[in-house]
């Protein structure tokens, strides 16, 4: 518990990310931390003295910051509630709370870091070898390994609290991906041709390595950091160039489709083309105690000291394969750090090597063919040593040299992953000792770093070239002269670049010590990578599985190259023939929120349904739409149907217009009965079935015209039946036109004794029984609105459908209940129609019937018509028919008091279950529970007696064919 | 799935538009009444899910709502072809 303030930084710099008049409070666990606006987490803690920020996975071991990029797993934390949040990459917030993870009781004393003492213990493939007996230990020890190991807990109360990830879909001409110098120039490159750039970057700043090292002092006569900085601005301020930054692509899928995480949730960036101007990552060494705080890479440094201006330590010992270590403690100098000595693998002092010579010049203490052996100290270093190399190995002549930091760079492992992720070929180059792009694609095309080119002058060229081939593939006037001029000048830079590269990779001496650590994340050893080999794995993909190297957060970021280069040094193969791992995505850890969204679930709502909502309805969410439930209680709005008059919103229904030369033949094919004899102003009851014979739908039919028909679908199937007949219509060639005009009609059905005179009021179309008959349908007015009425009766009353333009929705609504006042007209929601028609026994396709239901199962033979000729199912119904019903549905009463809910079982006398309960209500007439039953045949006959198992009970219930209410129909025709 | 599909009317659009309507093979040849349990079940119930070439109907419900013939490798998921079904009756 305590109050940190920030340490004295550098002095300012032009490239620092920090505003230092602005201060930020943070709580790191218990303590209090105050930073600078424009910190990172990491930096911040950093400032003020951490230098401890997780633990290791498996042996608890502490580390501290190494890549400072966001490619390795020291830094991760838990912020506002969020696990494994990259401390590194995280900008600090008024009130953020960040905690550690996996360490208890603390960072500085963790328990479990006891483990790290019974290595012995825990051999590679540990888990094969020793928990696989006895049996019952695995559940044991498999819940012990869960609680020691691994990374951060998600608390289920944060998880409500997250922000909701939005997806943008995006598409662009050309992405370019990664804002260094490379992808920089390309985009400016592209842009200027005439073609549109989305540029995205894992940084908040363009600029990538150029924004916090001098790799090259000078970029074509100026300061390297001027040029970049004015090649930035003229990239932002370009019409043609969409800048993204904070933004992680993810993975690269088919048909060039890019997934970028962003703070505000996921884009699809769909692009003609993609310039992969990815970079490349610094990578550690092995040597004991690699894993020490204060063991870090060079880069990571250089962005401390120079974007947060930290001096990294008192006293550095740098250990380096190639000319990045330079580089390092050149800046180490810079921050008044004293650099002990340079431990260089390559043999030789290069006097033509600037920075070299420089820091000789300094008084640094430079080592040619030398190699760090081991870092001292048990949390944070202390000191290393460095031993001579001969014959590849390093020799007992060393040297000790006390520091609190050692910088280290094992050569550059490419960000090459939506490379690899596409269709461009990687080879090994031997002289850069890195995996480069060999082959080329028009698709994606590499550019900067990621060719293992690293040198900005270099990148430049390589990211105009590209930036102007694209702009060419994709039809704009390039001149030739432009593209080989570049392609000229890039040669030149090449070649003197290869001229002098001189990589040599550090000896691997699996002797020195077992806690030469090769994946940070998932704590493997030098010594277990070798061991694998002996066992057998050779294969770097099993061996992959079999270590577990590569496989945690960074997924090889930091691994994979000294991975490769041990199973070359062990099995002789070359690092080519070694291959590498398969780069799947999410390339960078990546949410779950992010990749779900926010919920998709769309409701519609229909043209009334503020009226519902001012006479306090029930809303409830159903078949895509939000529709009431109830006004009050059910069962009163049912028996105001039955005794007066109701009115309900049917708006929700499925309607089609079906007209065209073919329309009644279309309509004879998809249902299972006739339609083309239908004559006009008439409605008929449809049934729809697939080829196999099974429902799949009902509506009504009503043919308006001789060649034009208005059909009603099922609220939620109205999206499959049009699909369904525009197959057909597609397959059969048939000449119709289907429209799909559900949202435009709005549609209230006014029924009960007194629907009659209620609508009588309110239309001069003549509603006596005889001139307005039961199924038919005609045009009119109703209250001035134009209106088509269609007679029929889901609810079992005399009625009407009024289906009316969707702009007259609420009026006619409000007539409708007007008109109605003097008789007690009550407005009803589903629940009130549902017990209605249940009573009825009209079922509702998909609650009453399922996959396998026949129209023989509802006992609706009536409406199959085998003679009309060939229809769809008329081959699965031939064959339903022979065989005969099996299951049938058939209507229940209780005898007792219980109500069934949907889909309890029906049972056997000796309690098996033989049958289901597809609808269940208690009925506000009968006084009892009734509904629906889909039973075996044998028991599903007129005053059959079934056993209903409601809340483990089995009831008594009778079986009747016949609808309960009005089963002759006789209200429906009054 | 990412991918982009050539619609006939509208022409290339994101594979989340459009809806998969099942392949079309010697399988998938309409039987009706008149022909045998046999061959009506294969019907119903079969597929060549062919690894390599396939020619499946396609809709395009986000846009034009109609249904269309593409070619598609069902291992590389590239699409060689789309066509108007009027086309596949002529061929």
């Amino acid at each position: 518990m305590g109050r940190y303030s920030q340490l004295p930084r550098l002095v300012p710099s032009s490239r620092e990310l920090i505003s230092r008049n602005k201060m930020v409070e943070l709580k790191f666990g218990r303590h209090t931390v105050e930073a600078f606006e424009g910190d990172t987490i990491a930096s911040a803690l950093y400032g003020a003295g951490f230098r401890i920020f997780s633990r290791g996975f498996k042996y608890h071991r502490a580390r501290g910051l190494l890549c400072v990029s966001g490619n390795c797993p020291n830094c991760l934390m838990k912020v506002d509630g969020i696990p494994n949040v990259r401390a590194c990459l995280t900008r600090i917030e008024q009130g953020m709370k960040v905690e550690h993870q996996n360490a208890w009781p603390t960072l500085n004393r963790d328990l479990f870091s006891l483990i790290d003492r019974l290595d012995w213990a825990l051999p590679i493939g540990f888990y094969y070898k020793t928990m696989h007996r006895p049996r019952a230990l695995w559940s044991i020890s498999s819940a012990l390994i869960r609680r020691v190991a691994g990374l951060g807990r998600l608390d289920s109360i944060a998880s409500e609290s997250l922000p909701i990830e939005y997806h943008r879909f995006q598409q662009t001409n050309v992405a370019v991906v990664g804002g260094g110098p490379a992808g920089l120039s390309a985009a400016l490159a592209a842009a200027n041709s005439g073609v549109d750039v989305t540029l995205v970057d894992e940084q908040s700043t363009l600029g990538g390595h150029l924004r916090f090292e001098n790799r090259m002092r000078t970029l074509g006569g100026e300061e390297s950091r001027n040029v970049i900085s004015a090649l930035s601005a003229k990239v932002e301020a370009h019409e043609r160039v969409q800048v993204i930054l904070d933004a992680t692509v993810i993975g690269r899928y088919e048909d060039n489709l890019l997934g970028i995480s962003t703070p505000g949730g996921l884009i699809h960036l769909r692009a003609q083309s993609i310039i992969a101007a990815t970079g490349s990552l610094e990578v550690p060494l092995t040597f004991e105690r690699n894993d020490l705080a204060g063991v870090m890479l060079g880069t990571g440094i250089q962005r401390l000291i120079n974007l947060y201006r930290l001096k990294p330590g008192q006293t550095a010992l740098v250990a380096t394969t190639n000319d990045q270590g330079y580089y390092t403690a050149l800046d180490l100098l810079e921050a008044g750090v004293r650099v002990a000595a340079i431990a260089d693998t390559r043999p030789e002092f290069r006097s033509d090597f600037d920075a070299a010579v420089t820091l000789k010049g300094n008084g640094v203490l430079v080592l040619p063919g030398h190699a760090i052996v081991r870092a001292e100290g048990t949390r944070t270093v202390i000191g290393g040593v460095v031993a001579a190399i001969e014959a590849d190995m390093p020799t007992t002549k060393e040297r000790q040299f006390d520091c609190d930091l050692i910088a280290m760079s094992g050569g550059f492992q490419p960000a090459n992953y939506i490379l690899r992720q596409s269709d461009v070929g990687i080879g090994f180059d031997s002289e850069f000792d890195e995996p480069v792009p060999i082959s080329s694609s028009t698709a994606i095309r590499p550019a900067g770093d990621v060719t293992g080119f690293h040198n900005p002058h270099v990148a430049t060229l390589q990211g105009r070239l590209a930036g102007l081939s694209v702009a060419k593939t994709l039809g704009m006037q390039v001149p030739v002269d432009t593209i080989s001029q570049v392609e000229v000048e890039l040669r030149n830079a090449e070649t003197t670049y290869r001229d002098k590269v001189q990589v040599r990779p550090a000896p691997i001496d699996s002797e020195a010590g077992v806690k030469q650590f090769v994946c940070f994340c998932e704590d493997v050893t030098l010594k277990d990578v070798v061991q694998g080999v002996g066992e057998g794995f050779a294969d770097i993909q099993t061996l992959k599985r079999y270590s577990t190297t590569t496989m945690g957060p960074c997924q090889g970021k930091m691994c994979h190259k000294r991975f490769v280069e041990i199973v070359s040094d062990q099995t002789g193969m070359s690092p080519d023939e070694v291959g590498s791992t398969t780069a799947r995505p999410p390339i960078q850890p990546v949410t779950l929120g992010t990749l779900a969204g926010p919920g998709h679930m769309a409701w519609r709502r229909t043209p009334i349904h503020n009226r519902h909502l001012i006479a306090g309805a029930k809303i409830i969410e159903t078949g895509g739409w939000q529709r009431p439930h109830s006004y009050g209680d059910p069962h009163d709005e049912a028996k105001a149907v039955r005794e007066r008059v109701g009115i309900i919103d049917v708006s929700t229904l499925g309607k089609l217009d079906v007209r065209g030369l073919d329309a009644g033949q279309l309509l004879d094919f998809v249902y299972t009965h006739r339609f083309s004899d239908l004559r006009p102003g008439r409605v008929r009851y449809g049934l729809m079935t697939g080829d196999n014979g099974t429902i799949m739908d009902d509506g009504t039919v009503a043919r308006l015209t001789d060649d034009r028909y208005y059909i009603t679908t099922s609220t939620a199937n109205v999206e499959t039946v049009e699909q369904w007949f525009k197959w057909w219509m597609a397959d059969r060639q048939i000449c119709a036109h289907v429209t799909n005009i559900t949202a435009g009609y709005c549609a209230i059905n006014v029924a009960g004794p007194d629907a009659r005179a209620t609508l009588a009021k309110l239309t001069d179309v003549e509603l006596e029984p005889k001139k307005f008959r039961y199924m038919q349908v005609k045009s009119g007015q109703v209250g001035g609105i134009p209106a088509m009425l269609l007679r029929i009766g889901f609810v079992g009353e005399s009625g009407w459908e009024i289906h009316v333009p969707s702009e007259y929705g609420e009026e006619i609504w409000n007539a409708l209940l007007t008109a109605g006042e003097e008789f007690g007209i009550t407005p009803f929601g589903v629940e009130a129609q549902r017990i209605l028609r249940l009573e009825k026994m009209h079922i509702i396709p998909s609650q009453d019937t399922d996959i396998l239901t026949t129209p023989f199962d509802i006992s609706a033979d009536w409406a199959v018509k085998f003679d009309k000729g060939d229809f769809v199912g008329s081959g699965g119904l031939r064959i339903a028919k022979e065989r005969g019903v099996r299951d049938i549905l058939v209507g229940f009463k209780m005898r007792g008091s219980a109500v069934p809910n949907d889909g309890d079982a029906v049972v056997s006398e000796s309690g098996l279950p033989i049958g289901r309960i597809t609808s269940a209500r208690l009925s506000p007439t009968m006084g009892t529970g009734f509904g629906y039953a889909r039973v075996p045949v044998e028991v599903g006959v007129e005053g059959g007696v079934i056993h209903i198992r409601v809340n483990g009970i089995n009831h008594l219930a009778d079986v009747t064919l016949r609808p309960f209410y009005d089963p002759d129909g006789v209200r429906l025709r009054e | 799935m990412a991918l982009l599909i050539e619609c006939p009317n509208c022409g290339s659009r994101d594979v989340h538009e459009f809806r998969h309507g099942g392949e079309i093979s010697d399988l998938s040849e309409r039987k009706g009444i008149s022909d045998s349990d046999l061959e009506l079940t294969k019907y119903f119930y079969f597929a060549r899910n062919n690894a390599g070439d396939s020619k499946e109907w396609w809709y395009h419900s986000f846009g034009c709502r109609q249904w269309f013939v593409a070619y598609r490798n069902t291992v590389s998921d590239q699409i060689r072809e789309t066509e108007w079904p009027e086309k596949r009756l002529d061929s």
